[in-house]
């Protein structure tokens, strides 16, 4: 009784707090899609650099992470780090230039970027319809998280995470968009980080010198080495090292600073909550191996297990601060990219083809959030099996976008028209290789399983950069 | 070569160093060295991108 008097003090507390920073978002005032979608280019650098951390770092970090690094040792932090090396290059040497050109073009949706890069509309809808494809089954597991993590906490009650998780997502993006979602998202983020802080702090106490006697151990069963093959490590994180180019929910975070300074200081607060975050969800998940080693924990063999019975071992406040800040992980990643989309369709479909108001585009957009919430709780409420094992293919999916969007930045229109054909070219290849793999082996196995001998993400980058390539060729 | 070049130049050799080290120098490494390096390559890129940020003209 306890414990569910607390957890559901915790999510209260949790709930009210961000609701009140929704409503207090409300004075910034919207009056145009560019103060909707990307609070009119005004955020702060702290807000901005949260925000975008807070969306990239799902409850994949708490849960997935934790048990991948239990199960397969150090090379799960390499996976991790590899991506943030990728994107602290690819923030530090491109985002300038694309902050830069939101505001001179006025860009509000990263589809709109990819279209007016290239100077050719229907590349802007076939984006649209890729972040939607891919990015839905994505948005979906981590309502299924917030159900999933809520359910652990209340001993059975799923379907309250999925009201919990849809009504939160309405007012806190759908009130004052990117104003809302941004400042829930520094309140977030900083319980997130909080959370894993005294998480860590309290796991060594509690392991005292089981940690040290343990980790020996785990060096003989060659989990502090490279046990990751090749094959698997490449194909995991290629998709990764694009993810600030591909994923539209973290494109969008890079037109909002303010000034450059604002830039500047997103980039590097990124970085140092990135940093953290990954060395101490790592650290947990070697910390608890080597207990098990130890023999301080039992074995789990189900690596998202490994964080909930920790927590049964922690005292009670902890485990619901550490769980609810599983659920604000979700919950961040989901409000990004159900904004990210709603301004695709609002934005691309309807103000692209239909030269709607900027007043009916915030409306529709409004709609576009309610709508695309009932159908993630429709999944994630009948926990549809192809769909949700779709969203472990979201990035590689999204992945043909990478040269596609490079090539934009940095050569531009240049290539007129054939430029336009070829990027749509390149993206339907790319993206239609990757579901038919995923059709034909499933979606996890399709990511380990080569293409001619060659890693299935590799593979699609390759095919895609060829085709994007081609106008090149032909000067 | 311009700061832009250098960076570039940089990154792409952090990454490099992020894929092979691993396999070529620390696949059966015993302790947590594996781990520290991969900790000290983010941090040093960190500092280096900070630099080169701070410097370059937006």
């Amino acid at each position: 009784m306890n414990e569910l008097l607390a957890a559901i003090l915790a999510l209260a507390l949790y709930l009210a707090i961000g609701t009140i920073i929704a409503l207090i978002s409300r004075r910034m005032g919207i009056k145009t899609t560019s103060d909707y979608y990307v609070a009119g280019y005004k955020l702060g650098g702290i807000i901005a650099a949260i925000s975008y951390a807070a969306t990239t770092y799902s409850a994949f970090m708490m849960v997935g992470l934790v048990g991948l690094t239990y199960k397969t040792g150090v090379g799960a932090f390499g996976f991790e780090i590899t991506y943030l090396l990728a994107t602290i290059f690819i923030l530090s040497y491109a985002a300038p230039k694309v902050w830069k050109l939101a505001r001179e073009r006025e860009w509000i949706s990263p589809a709109e970027m990819v279209g007016d890069l290239y100077g050719f509309k229907s590349l802007a809808v076939l984006v649209a319809l890729m972040y939607l494809i891919a990015l839905i089954p994505y948005a979906s597991a981590q309502l299924i998280a917030v159900g999933r993590m809520v359910e652990g906490m209340t001993s059975g009650l799923y379907w309250l995470g999925i009201v919990i998780g849809v009504v939160a997502a309405l007012i806190w993006t759908g009130l004052s968009g990117m104003w809302s979602l941004a400042s829930t998202d520094l309140y977030q983020g900083t319980w997130m980080i909080a959370a894993a802080i005294i998480f860590i702090a309290w796991l060594f106490l509690w392991g005292g010198t089981d940690i040290s006697r343990g980790v020996t151990s785990l060096g003989k069963s060659g989990l502090l080495g490279m046990s990751w093959s090749p094959l698997v490590f490449v194909s995991y994180t290629i998709p990764w090292i694009f993810f600030a180019i591909t994923n539209p929910q973290v494109v969008q975070k890079v037109y909002t600073p303010r000034d450059e300074k604002a830039l500047r200081r997103m980039v590097s607060l990124f970085a140092i909550f990135g940093l953290t975050y990954t060395v101490i969800v790592t650290l947990v998940g070697l910390v608890s191996r080597s207990l098990t080693a130890a023999g301080k924990l039992s074995l789990v063999t189900i690596g998202d297990q490994v964080t909930p019975l920790l927590l049964s071992y922690a005292p009670l406040p902890l485990a619901v601060f550490v769980f609810t800040s599983i659920v604000a992980a979700a919950m961040t990643t989901m409000d990004a990219i159900i904004l990210s989309l709603a301004s695709t369709i609002s934005r691309d479909m309807y103000q692209g083809y239909l030269k709607g108001s900027d007043r009916k585009a915030i409306t529709l957009g409004r709609l576009s959030i309610l709508a695309l919430l009932l159908v993630l709780s429709y999944v994630a409420y009948m926990k549809i099996g192809f769909i949700v094992d779709l969203s472990v293919l979201a990035s590689a999916l999204l992945l043909p976008l990478a040269p596609v969007t490079l090539i934009g930045w940095y050569t531009g229109k240049r290539f007129g028209k054939i430029g336009g054909y070829s990027a749509e070219a390149s993206l339907i290849s790319g993206f239609a290789i990757g579901l038919y793999w995923a059709l034909i082996h499933g979606a996890r196995k399709s990511l380990v399983t080569p293409i001619f001998g060659i890693p299935t993400t590799l593979f699609i980058l390759m095919v895609s950069t060829v085709i994007a390539l081609l106008p090149l060729a032909k000067r | 070569m311009s700061k832009d070049q250098a960076y570039l130049i940089w990154s792409f050799l952090v990454l490099a160093l992020s894929y092979s080290v691993p396999y070529f120098l620390l696949e059966d490494c015993k302790s947590l060295i594996l781990y520290a390096f991969w900790l000290v390559l983010t941090v040093t890129h960190f500092v280096v991108s900070l630099v080169y940020l701070k410097g370059r003209e937006l």
